[in-house]
């Protein structure tokens, strides 16, 4: 496997841990309590990330989950004050966020770099500092030092023997510890320079004297010089007998066998307790799936291609009909499963709202809490990774504009801290998902006002509906924004963000009441690659419109038809006054249906009017695949004005799916 | 052939150590990712060779090897760990693993651990 694809895995797996680690301080943060469970997993997040970083040679990454890990790792052993969680839980944020940004430069292809020496010092003052008031007993690291079975009198011949270990096996204590074990069997009494083995700090002496072992046994030299050289990572080795003297000075007179057993008191973490849900999941390169999707897309082209075929379709083939009628069950199934695959639920980027409520209550002193409802719902991978960002900017404007400081909505009666709920739903083919928040709520007059000054408004004053005063925010250039703040006004305003929704197939709006808070509702198509769509034939050629977008359709009668003062037709449809497009006008395509009456008007929708499409004749309903415009089209023509993409129809000719939106614009 | 089941709760290290022993002729014929999974997947399998992870979820590495050595006494254990967890190793050693090799490593350090194994 290549380097390259090990650090895919790496980067993918730790951005999944640092997310949890996320999102487990937030609980933390918000309950204010740190349970030994989460101590525990915290730490052992930190532990994953800490070994698959020193393995990459990723030192600062490595370095700083060290460090937190350490924290973690004290906090699991000590009780800790419940005032230093304020500062446990910044200490743990800021390091998380260096990592984040370090994991980015390695994502941009650049190395990680950071000089991470003064927070990991701050890590390491501050649990000195815990260390130093000496709180609760720490729990005892258990054990005491290795010595042979107790009770036991000392027997046989003295031997010495000396080890040293390779420069990489590391832990020499441990090591040291390891060999004694394994003599001990058969040894009546050890001693070992150094004494401690389960001292850490012995290593350090391991390593610059090396290791000598003292046995009395009754085996033989050669026995014994076998089972040491069991051990890993042993350099030098050698064994000799000692002479008598030497035996007495070392063990002491022959009754005086030490009598301690060689107990060790467990302290495994106690991490069974954590539910940790791990399911059968494996990650799948998106390209393969991006992929897949387009071959099923082409299958369930070939598909009716074959079946609708028109040499085909005058025969009369019973078991053709009956085969037929099977592929395109499986068809529907195996596009089924593949949209299937490539739905996630919005947790993880709803999660990461969490964050950014935290991070701006934390600034600017207002109180507030996120709450999150649907959050296994589920959207297409790809729209979901376009709408992160739009959400990000939602959240945040109603953290900044939406809700108050604390005392101005104690003073209106209201609880002092703010909520933000972040919800979503499934909607028939869409997802609904809405951002409310409970704050002040949208100012019509404000909107109004600003909206005439940037000329946005053309209509008259009292006309305009509530909806769409509070929708001018969506407008090009329209910011109700007072004040740049640091979260919101990054230069980014709400057209922007309602730009961002459009582009990934969705629509935005909002709602809101005076003094009770503001809802934004995003709906988004579930996902894009696959839409049922109205085909339409205007002279020789055939367009779709998507099913979404059609309200009606119907033949109109010669009277229903006027023109403005401006020429151009309108209709009056139940109460209301529809302008009417004429496709082969738009298109500039001959037809012999020019008269009103001879074709059919379909009424469709888009986010900013409702508008009749004029066309000759209704074709028929059909699943399309939506392919985008070839490039060399979409190079040369700067803006295929009305076109959202093509297709390829039942008898393998070209069609066009029209864009709703960018047809009247 | 030698083969062995590699235990480690992060998919990196499991894919780093797999790619090293393939690479000098050992033959990984399982993977685990927790100690519980370890167990069943000894069963199922009896490697020659076990690397055992120590910090994991569900079940950590002293544990699975506690269960994995009371089925099979010969079992060859080998654990790995990162520094600070000398604790936990030391039980290791001393519950029977047959060694172990600490993170970072290098390849020629696992696969002399391996070949230390009778």
């Amino acid at each position: 496997m290549s380097d390259d694809s090990m650090l895919e895995i790496y980067l993918y797996e730790n951005s999944q841990l640092l997310d949890d680690f996320e999102s487990l301080l937030l609980t933390c943060e918000n309950t204010e309590s740190f349970s030994a469970d989460q101590i525990a997993e915290l730490f052992r997040i930190l532990h994953t990330i800490k070994g698959s970083s020193a393995m990459m040679n990723f030192d600062s990454i490595a370095n700083l989950s060290h460090a937190l890990e350490d924290l973690f790792g004290y906090m699991r052993e000590h009780n800790t004050r419940k005032d230093d969680y304020a500062s446990i839980s910044a200490l743990a944020f800021e390091t998380l966020d260096t990592i984040k940004a370090e994991i980015a430069k390695i994502q941009e292809g650049g190395l990680p770099d950071a000089d991470v020496t003064a927070i990991t010092k701050r890590i390491r003052d501050f649990i000195g500092l815990l260390t130093s008031r000496k709180e609760p007993p720490p729990q005892q690291d258990g054990g005491q030092d290795a010595s042979p079975k107790s009770g036991q009198a000392l027997s046989g011949r003295g031997y010495q023997a000396k080890i040293t270990f390779q420069s990489e096996a590391k832990m020499e204590n441990v090591r040291a510890f390891g060999i004694v074990k394994s003599v001990e069997e058969m040894c009546t009494g050890i001693v070992t320079v150094p004494e401690d083995l389960l001292e850490n700090q012995s290593a350090d002496e391991i390593v610059a004297n090396g290791f000598t072992l003292y046995m009395m046994s009754e085996e033989e030299k050669s026995t014994l010089e076998e089972k040491i050289r069991e051990a890993f990572f042993v350099q030098d080795f050698t064994i000799a007998e000692l002479d008598d003297a030497k035996t007495e000075e070392i063990f002491g007179p022959a009754d005086s066998a030490e009598d301690t057993g060689t107990k060790t008191v467990s302290r495994s973490a106690d991490t069974a307790g954590t539910v940790s849900i791990k399911q059968n999941y494996m990650s799948v390169n998106l390209s393969k799936l991006d992929l897949l999707m387009d071959i099923v897309g082409e299958i369930v082209i070939t598909e009716s291609t074959v079946t609708k075929n028109p040499e085909i379709l005058k025969l009369q083939l019973e078991s053709f009909e009956k085969a037929s009628r099977q592929l395109r069950k499986l068809t529907d199934e195996l596009q089924d499963i593949v949209m299937s695959i490539r739905m996630v639920p919005v947790s993880a980027t709803f999660h990461k709202m969490e964050r950014i409520v935290r991070d701006i209550s934390v600034k600017t002193d207002k109180r507030a809490k996120l709450t999150i409802i649907g959050e296994d719902t589920e959207l297409d991978k790809n729209v979901l990774d376009n709408l992160s960002d739009p959400l990000m900017h939602l959240v945040r404007n109603a953290m900044d504009h939406g809700l108050e400081q604390s005392d101005v909505r104690e003073a209106a009666g209201k609880d002092p801290v703010g909520e933000i709920v972040l919800k979503a739903r499934n909607s028939g083919s869409d997802v609904l998902i809405t951002i409310s928040d409970d704050g002040r709520g949208l100012d019509r007059d404000k909107l109004i006002q600003k909206g005439l000054e940037k000329g946005l408004i053309e209509k008259d004053i009292s006309e305009i509906t509530d909806k769409e005063a509070y929708n001018l925010i969506f407008a090009p250039g329209f910011s109700t924004k007072e004040e740049v703040t640091e979260f919101s006004g990054r230069g980014v305003g709400m057209d922007v963000v309602a730009k961002n929704i459009r582009k990934i197939g969705g629509s935005v709006h909002v709602d809101s009441k005076p003094g009770e808070g503001m809802e934004v509702t995003i709906r988004i198509p579930l996902t894009l690659a696959i839409i049922d769509g109205m085909l339409v034939s205007v002279g020789g050629f055939t367009y779709i419109i998507p099913l979404l977008s059609i309200r009606d359709s119907f033949k109109p009668g010669k009277d229903d038809v006027f023109s403005d003062p401006a020429g151009n037709e309108m209709i009056w449809l139940r109460e209301n006054c529809y302008p009417i497009l004429r496709l082969h006008e738009v298109f500039g395509i001959e037809t012999e249906v020019t008269d009103i009456s001879d074709g059919i008007l379909v009424l469709v929708e888009s986010q900013s009017l409702s508008y009749c499409l004029f066309v000759d004749d209704l074709v028929g309903e059909q699943q399309t695949v939506v392919k985008p415009m070839p490039l060399y089209i979409s190079h040369n023509f700067d803006s295929i004005k009305g076109m959202a993409g093509c297709t390829i129809l039942g008898d393998g000719s070209i069609s066009l799916i029209l864009d709703i939106n960018g047809l009247v614009k | 052939m030698k083969t062995v089941l590699v235990v480690d709760d992060a998919a990196f290290m499991r894919v780093s150590i797999k790619n090293m022993l393939t690479k000098n002729g050992y033959e990984v014929i399982g993977e685990a990712e927790n100690g519980k999974i370890a167990i069943q997947k000894y069963q199922e399998l009896s490697p020659d060779i076990v690397t055992m992870d120590i910090t994991m979820p569900e079940m950590d590495g002293l544990a699975s090897l506690k269960e994995i050595l009371k089925a099979d006494p010969s079992a060859n254990v080998i654990m790995v760990s990162a520094m600070g967890q000398e604790g936990m190793v030391r039980e290791a050693v001393q519950t029977g693993a047959k060694g172990f090799i600490v993170k970072p490593f290098k390849e020629d350090v696992i696969i002399s651990a391996l070949g230390n194994l009778k």
